[in-house]
């Protein structure tokens, strides 16, 4: 660690340093590859997958020197693959070039094509030379010659405004009838700075002020100028160190049980690779996720090249709504009690300023794992406390939220390969006891791949910090249930997906009032007879109990359950032309229906054109035409956007949207310099408001403009 | 009065006398040329077509020059008629189109002028994606009310994705022009494919989104049985539509037919001629 300090401290020093490595062509993560990661109603913070992707994408993997794990973080390969990659390294030596990967059992041309944007190739003489244990440690020189900065910058602004940011009139101002507005401008603003070097140091300042909230200096709500702070240093693989971060951190373990930040792969066509989760263990954060994150320090070091311990501790402030208890209880006077915990991050009014950061939290905990070529077996565990104590509330479906100061959490998780097949699992003592789990088997075999996955969340399973896989991705209680999903390559070209999922909630939920089942299943088939043309159709049903009333026999109103079905058919088109110029084509019909009753129907056309002209300029453009026949017949649609900025646009009503994406990349002397435009509209029929409170827009549109400046050296 | 009101009341006048006249909206014009009508309108990768309404990339996509008159009465109503001519001029920049258009009886007309561009875009040495553009002005007229007048902007392209296939997408009134605010001109975004099994048969399929209306799809059959002769047919639905029609070509003369079957509303007959060098 002693090493690492000084290699840190000149990644921070050493950047006027001009980089030797011309950066890499750093293409965006196009919306599709979310979109075929991603539920449709994608949960937790979105933005973390695209960082994930982006990371990976800037820092591909070399594939002569990238453990299986490491390998496996690359969402087109799933862990027997990435096994399979490591092996054949090991038994025939290293690889010549990329494409030699083909050779790998379980690397097809599709897992190829998709994987191939996160991969590179060292000079196979500087793996060669490295007998090391573990990985080797940069030497000064090195952090100097390949340090990256990037600088980004970013402004969105919603050009129709609701009447949160109407002035307060004089004659109310003061007065108890003043009208509740916003504190602060409508502008998003989002700055990062960045240093790296590789995948091994990375020092990062993340500031964000949302829409609605002011630019003021006010440490003590933690405001400075910017709404949102978030700091990290961090070295990883380096040596016998693992991870070391100072800041802020997410921690990932297991299959999320646990730990893992709030951010994850739902359900969707991609219905086998992104099941089981690859915990990273302790990885810096920079995102702008205000909520879930750690903020103090966390290490995993080599005990031994099989052993690792991790520790980490953390303070922070969560936004949360505190209220003073009646002093006629028996608490005493003056007690306060949490009543929830704030999850947007909005600080735009007095309500939401006031629930800032009201809340302390304290957090230490560590662990330990074996990692083998056949097995990776951890066992990790936390204890908390926070500043106040948590109140449930009273409501029947409340009854087990998490009450109290304190929690205490550990559980023991373990991944075993068998030849092709990989069985998971992670088993949790959640606060007062309680044991909840989730595993299953992975197979890739060949044309086939499957997974079987079964969960158990028992209702009184409280997991403050887990984000394991469910019906309600992330809500790691209340839910058991059982998953099976495919995906198979039965001819060139062909890929056939699905998945059947059952799952049912124990205890009543809020707006449930009984117990509720459910289903869902997902049927997907892309043909692609080329390489720059694919097609593909994805069916969809899902049906749930929800609440419904009905009459008794005296003629009261029961509250009871009644199935709710949605379905969706969608077929879509992508022709890439050249590389300079690519068309892709949407439909897609959705139907809602509770009981019996009628179908309530939605559809959706959209053609998309996405070209690069004069070398330096990217357009993007989409039309979409949408009509559905309310909220409940729902549809989305993932859109192109900034660079991390992550758009999964909801669509009900009837009308239009439309947006226009055009970027620059100047090259040459200002090679690094990318600037990003992007306005958006959204325009109803027969509508004379869009919106809702102090959202709410007279007339019958929305548009959005975004722009980003950024800037790698 | 706003003249948007004024045109309801014209409109609403209308719809009393004769419900089918009541409004241009209210059943989509047959226009477009009797191919395309005999095709069920389902004409988005229609290669070809010197009319450019289910997609002006078509123009880029004429052997030569093309001009061509048509006629259509939709429902066997005099009211209904439409009368249109459109010609288009390939050159080393690209197809220039113009296209005129009246429709509507003594009482209600509604004309549209048209000026259009196309070229190819070559993406590789074999390969080139079709774009174009329709800019329309729309003029109505109604005695004892007024005129109004609004310009669209209509956009399409069309590719050849594999030999033997191709895909096309129009999005009609872009721009989502009106007479007046209430009453916005017929706005839709169209994809579609055209497919040729053999030289002498060609099937198309669109899926085509008004703005104001459910999604409508499209299909359509076109075969060549000698070499002068087209049989059509063709279908769409919402409205359901059933559609046929005959083509001749005898050296640079071309003459269609069609005539169209609404569920509810009865035929709609359509007859063109035009030359194509």
């Amino acid at each position: 660690m002693t090493r690492v300090a000084p290699l840190l401290i000149a990644l921070l020093l050493a950047l006027p340093a001009r980089a030797q490595e011309a950066p890499a062509d750093s293409s965006d993560v196009d919306e599709a590859v979310l979109e075929n990661l991603s539920d449709d109603e994608i949960s937790g913070d979105p933005t973390a997958l695209l960082e994930l992707l982006e990371n990976l994408r800037e820092n591909p993997l070399d594939i002569n020197r990238a453990s299986a794990a490491d390998l496996a973080q690359i969402p087109a390969l799933s862990a027997s693959v990435a096994r399979e990659i490591v092996r054949f390294r090991e038994t025939y030596g290293l690889f010549g070039s990329i494409p030699e990967l083909r050779a790998v059992e379980g690397v097809t041309d599709e897992v190829f094509l998709e994987a191939r944007p996160y991969l590179t190739i060292g000079r196979v003489l500087d793996v060669e030379r490295r007998p090391s244990l573990y990985p080797a440690v940069p030497t000064l020189a090195e952090v100097r010659a390949n340090a990256r900065v990037d600088v980004l910058q970013r402004v969105q602004r919603r050009l129709d405004l609701g009447r949160g940011y109407d002035p307060v009139p004089d004659s109310l101002a003061g007065t108890p009838d003043e009208p509740t507005r916003y504190a602060g401008s409508p502008e998003r603003v989002y700055t990062r700075l960045r240093a790296t070097y590789r995948r091994n140091l990375s020092a990062n300042l993340t500031l964000e002020k949302d829409p609605g909230e002011p630019f003021a200096w006010d440490p003590d709500l933690g405001s400075y100028g910017y709404d949102f702070v978030s700091f990290h240093l961090a070295a990883l693989q380096m040596g016998r160190l693992d991870a070391l971060v100072v800041g802020d951190y997410v921690l990932e373990f297991g299959q999320g049980l646990a730990l893992w930040r709030a951010a994850g792969f739902g359900k969707g066509r991609e219905s086998v690779r992104t099941l089981v989760k690859r915990g990273r263990g302790v990885r810096p954060y920079g995102s702008a996720d205000e909520n879930n994150f750690f903020r103090g320090a966390a290490a995993t070091v080599a005990v031994t090249p099989w052993l690792y311990a991790s520790a980490f501790g953390s303070r922070r402030t969560l936004d949360a709504s505190i209220l003073e208890v009646d002093t006629t209880e028996v608490e005493a006077p003056g007690t306060n009690v949490v009543t929830g915990l704030g999850a947007t991050g909005l600080h735009r009014t007095p309500t939401e300023r006031a629930r800032k950061n009201a809340l302390g939290q304290t957090l230490g905990g560590g662990a330990v794992e074996v990692r083998t070529d056949r097995a990776t077996v951890g066992v990790v565990g936390y204890a908390t406390r926070f500043d106040e104590a948590f109140a449930p509330g009273d409501r029947p479906y409340q009854r087990f939220n998490f009450s109290g100061d304190e929690a205490a959490m550990a559980s023991l998780y373990a991944n075993v390969f068998l030849g092709r097949y990989q069985l998971f699992g992670e088993v949790a003592r959640a606060p007062d006891g309680v044991f909840g789990g989730v595993g299953g088997v992975e197979a890739a075999l060949g044309p086939l791949d499957f997974v079987a996955l079964g969960r158990h969340y028992p209702r009184d399973f409280v997991s403050l910090h887990g984000y394991a896989f469910g019906e309600r991705n992330g809500i790691s209680q209340n839910e058991s249930g059982l998953y099976l999903g495919l995906r198979l390559r039965p001819a060139r070209g062909w890929i056939v997906s699905g998945f059947f999922d059952q799952y049912r909630f124990p205890w009543v939920r809020f707006n449930v009032p009984r117990p509720a089942r459910g289903h869902e299943a997902l049927l997907f088939v892309q043909y692609r007879p080329r390489t720059w043309i694919t097609l593909y159709a994805q069916g969809r049903t899902e049906t749930r109990e929800t609440s419904a009333e009905f009459a008794g026999p005296t003629g009261a109103v029961l509250p009871g359950l009644t199935d709710e079905t949605r379905q969706s058919l969608r077929v879509q088109g992508e022709y890439v032309a050249s590389r300079a110029l690519r068309f892709r084509a949407r439909v897609e019909g959705t139907r809602y229906r509770e009981a019996a009753g009628p179908f309530a129907t939605g559809v959706l056309v959209f053609q998309d054109v996405r070209w690069q002209f004069l070398d330096a300029f990217l357009l993007d453009a989409r039309l979409t035409f949408f009509d559905t026949e309310g909220y409940d017949a729902r549809l989305y649609q993932f859109e192109n956007d900034l660079f991390g900025v992550f758009a999964n646009t909801l669509l009900y009503g009837r009308g239009t949207r439309a947006y226009a994406m055009v970027g620059f990349r100047p090259g040459g002397r200002f090679d690094g310099l990318d600037l990003r435009l992007k306005l958006a509209e959204t325009r109803f029929r027969h509508r004379h408001t869009v919106g809702s409170g102090l959202d709410e827009v007279e007339g019958d549109r929305v548009r959005d403009l975004s722009l980003q400046l950024r800037y790698r050296f | 009065m706003p003249f948007g009101t004024r045109l309801r009341g014209a409109a609403l006048l209308a719809a009393s006398l004769l419900p089918l006249a009541a409004h241009a909206q209210l059943v989509p014009l047959a226009e477009g040329g009797a191919r395309a009508l005999a095709l069920g309108r389902a004409a988005t990768a229609l290669e070809g077509d010197v009319w450019g309404h289910y997609n002006p990339a078509a123009w880029a996509t004429l052997p030569g020059r093309a001009g061509a008159a048509f006629a259509s009465q939709a429902f066997g109503l005099s009211e209904l008629r439409i009368g249109a001519v459109a010609f288009a001029e390939p050159t080393r920049f690209g197809t220039f189109a113009a296209t005129a258009r009246t429709y509507g009886f003594s009482d209600f007309r509604e004309t549209s002028l048209g000026l259009g561009f196309a070229r190819a875009i070559p993406v590789s040495a074999t390969r080139a994606v079709h774009g174009g553009l329709h800019l329309r002005y729309y003029g109505v007229s109604i005695p004892d009310y007024g005129s109004a007048g609004a310009l669209g902007l209509s956009l399409g392209a069309m590719m050849e994705v594999v030999p033997g296939l191709r895909f096309g997408f129009l999005a009609q009134n872009v721009n989502r022009p009106g007479f007046s605010d209430l009453d916005p001109l017929q706005a839709t975004l169209d994809v579609g494919l055209a497919y040729e099994p053999i030289e002498e048969a060609l099937v198309l399929f669109s899926v085509a989104k008004d703005l104001d209306y459910p999604v409508s799809f499209r299909g359509g059959l076109e075969v060549r049985p000698v070499e002068e002769l087209f049989l059509r047919a063709g279908f769409s639905t919402a409205p359901v539509r059933f559609s046929s029609g005959v083509g001749v070509a005898v050296g640079v003369l071309r003459a269609d037919i069609a005539a169209e079957r609404h569920e509810a509303l009865g035929w709609t007959p359509a007859f063109g001629v035009g030359v194509q060098f």
